[in-house]
């Protein structure tokens, strides 16, 4: 694994968490989950609520500790504790950056797109003129560039949120669930521009949904978790036209599409 | 007609635009009707008029008619009834239909004592309701409070509420958006499930839905909305497969599918209006591949589709004959096979 770790963007392997239930028991949110991204690629992981998937995109970023299991960047491996010293926690930050569903929540409501870029490129010892670079990027204007989060519609706050992601250049882009708020024609826009911004910067993408027909159009492989557990993975296309496990069928059975009849989903 | 709403135009103060313009819809007895439309289309506001919810400061002009009932004129107990009865909502999030620190039962006992039963009767009747929407071990979940449920589970029970007092008309606001697609799927067919039990008094549904995958799979008519007005109807089969509305394409072409042929998904430019937009024509010309400059001043009026429909479109003929080629430029392709 240290060997192929070399080769990828993101090389994750045999990640676990577990967490205390409140009657006794474990529950296990991730159980041995490995894969990896090579630079440019995009991997997505779908489950419904409770698989598990949202655990492991932040054991990727470092906000849940896994109990097991190691992360690398670059071949780099991302130590589990957060590292003391500024430089090594910047420069752990600039390895991965995330993308949350809700950017309102996400975005400091006091700074205006512009100042909101600035001050993540200060903090990295970038300079300020990059952000008209990354608000051009991401398709913001010169009115957007001045406005705070409440004056701008989702789409352009998803817009702000993923340019802030990039102002740092990092090597993975973990987004969870970041387009599931959005209409569908603004949808469609944010994962065009992620799809450019793949091509361009050679960015790698964990693109964690619940939505399969998005993960189908974003990611070249992808992981389908239930309850903790990787139950099918490999190349998106074969694991969506092809599915060998029940669970990914009974999935994809459930997406609404003409002539569907769901009571034949719930019978299967 | 069960529901009939016929050009109704409800204007809010401080707004540019009217929150729905000359909006007519049916929903017969029987029949699902989708409503579809992206945030700030009306769609919620349509299902509220149904029950006359409209904003205090709010003024409506048109005609909604509900089992023959005329809804605006509606006051006092004949609007409670009409609102209790006649009429059941299902919205979103069961989490805020239920009281947080009652038990389940007493969300259905409250009403059921309302429609006139004894407390024993109705304690009966909730949980021959919870079974009929197949919550397991109904007896037990009576006794239970929401937190104790998964969303899946409270939907349900918010179901089995809107149920209770045998209503005549359905309105299920985005009622499953919120839930995993394989409960979503249990709940769709336990809804559609009702409409083959009544006979005469069948209730109709109004299904509201910013998935147009799901309208059209769902739905046996379909009704699209942008900025407060109804831009086409159709059969739901139709819809999907002849959109003739650029803005009905529009959605289908933006909407990512699991067909295996198609990677590529043409998005809309721009962004849906917000009540503070005034248009002078056509709402969807700034973000039409079709406009001409005649489209900002023509004042959109539905134009029969043959083969059943209607479509609000100056451009109908060519939006009919053309292939969606004319967004050629503005597509996406995913690369594809740069994994190993």
């Amino acid at each position: 694994m240290t060997d192929a770790g070399q080769e990828h963007a993101l090389a994750v392997d045999g990640l676990h968490k577990e967490y205390p239930m409140p009657g006794g028991g474990r529950l296990t949110a991730a159980d041995a989950v490995s894969f990896t991204v090579p630079a440019g690629g995009s991997l997505g992981i779908v489950g419904e609520s409770g698989s598990g998937k949202t655990t492991v995109a932040r054991m990727l970023v470092g906000l849940v500790r896994p109990d097991a299991g190691a992360v690398r960047v670059a071949g780099r491996l991302r130590e589990t504790r957060t590292p003391r010293g500024a430089s090594a926690r910047l420069a752990r930050a600039r390895e991965i950056q995330m993308v949350f569903q809700d950017p309102y929540v996400s975005l400091d409501p006091r700074l205006t797109s512009r100042q909101c870029l600035t001050t993540a490129l200060r903090l990295h010892g970038r300079d300020d003129s990059l952000a008209d670079g990354l608000l051009d990027r991401v398709g913001l204007g010169a009115r957007e560039s001045g406005a705070r989060p409440h004056g701008m519609s989702g789409g352009q706050r998803q817009r702000l949120a993923i340019a802030r992601a990039l102002a740092v250049d990092p090597k993975v882009l973990v987004l969870d669930e970041a387009v599931a708020a959005l209409d569908v024609s603004i949808q469609a826009q944010i994962l065009r521009l992620l799809g450019e911004i793949r091509r361009d910067t050679g960015v790698a993408l964990v693109f964690v949904s619940h939505d399969l027909a998005v993960v189908r159009h974003i990611t070249d492989e992808v992981l389908v978790m239930r309850r903790g557990i990787v139950v099918e993975q490999g190349p998106t296309d074969g694991v969506l036209a092809a599915p060998d496990h029940p669970y990914t069928r009974r999935l994809l059975a459930s997406v609404p599409r003409p002539g569907w009849d769901p009571a034949a989903v719930v019978g299967a | 007609m069960l529901l009939d709403i016929e050009h109704l135009t409800v204007r809010l103060p401080g707004t540019a635009r009217p929150v729905l313009t000359d909006v007519t819809l049916r929903v017969a007895s029987g029949e699902v009707v989708g409503l579809v439309g992206e945030s700030g289309s009306g769609k919620s506001t349509t299902a509220n008029a149904a029950l006359r919810l409209l904003p205090g400061d709010a003024t409506a002009t048109g005609r909604i008619t509900v089992d023959g009932t005329d809804v605006l004129s509606l006051t006092g107990d004949a609007l409670r009834a009409h609102r209790s009865r006649t009429v059941a909502m299902v919205h979103q999030d069961p989490r805020s239909a239920l009281n947080p620190v009652r038990r389940v039962g007493d969300f259905l006992t409250e009403r059921l004592r309302g429609a006139g039963l004894d407390q024993r009767a109705a304690r009966a009747r909730a949980v021959e309701l919870l079974a009929a929407v197949g919550l397991s071990d109904p007896e037990r979940r009576v006794r239970q409070r929401p937190h104790e449920l998964s969303g899946g589970m409270l939907q349900r029970v918010v179901i089995a509420g809107a149920l209770a007092a045998e209503p005549r008309l359905l309105l299920a606001d985005e009622a499953t958006s919120a839930l995993d697609v394989t409960t979503q799927a249990e709940i769709l067919a336990l809804l559609r499930s009702l409409r083959t039990s009544g006979g005469d008094r069948t209730p109709g549904m109004l299904f509201i839905t910013h998935d147009l995958q799901l309208a059209a799979a769902y739905c046996d008519r379909v009704y699209v909305m942008y900025a407060g007005r109804v831009v086409e109807e159709g059969s739901a089969d139709d819809l999907f497969a002849r959109p003739r509305h650029p803005y009905t394409r529009g959605l289908l072409d933006c909407s990512p599918t699991l067909d295996t042929e198609t990677r590529e998904i043409r998005p809309i430019p721009g962004r849906p209006p917000s009540l503070a937009d005034a248009f002078t024509g056509c709402e969807f010309a700034a973000r039409c591949p079709w406009a001409e400059a005649a489209c900002e001043t023509w004042r959109p009026e539905p134009v029969a589709l043959d083969g059943g429909g209607t479509a609000a479109c100056r451009r109908l003929p060519v939006t009919g004959a053309a292939t969606a080629t004319a967004t050629d430029t503005d597509t996406v392709t995913v690369t594809e096979g740069s994994v190993r």
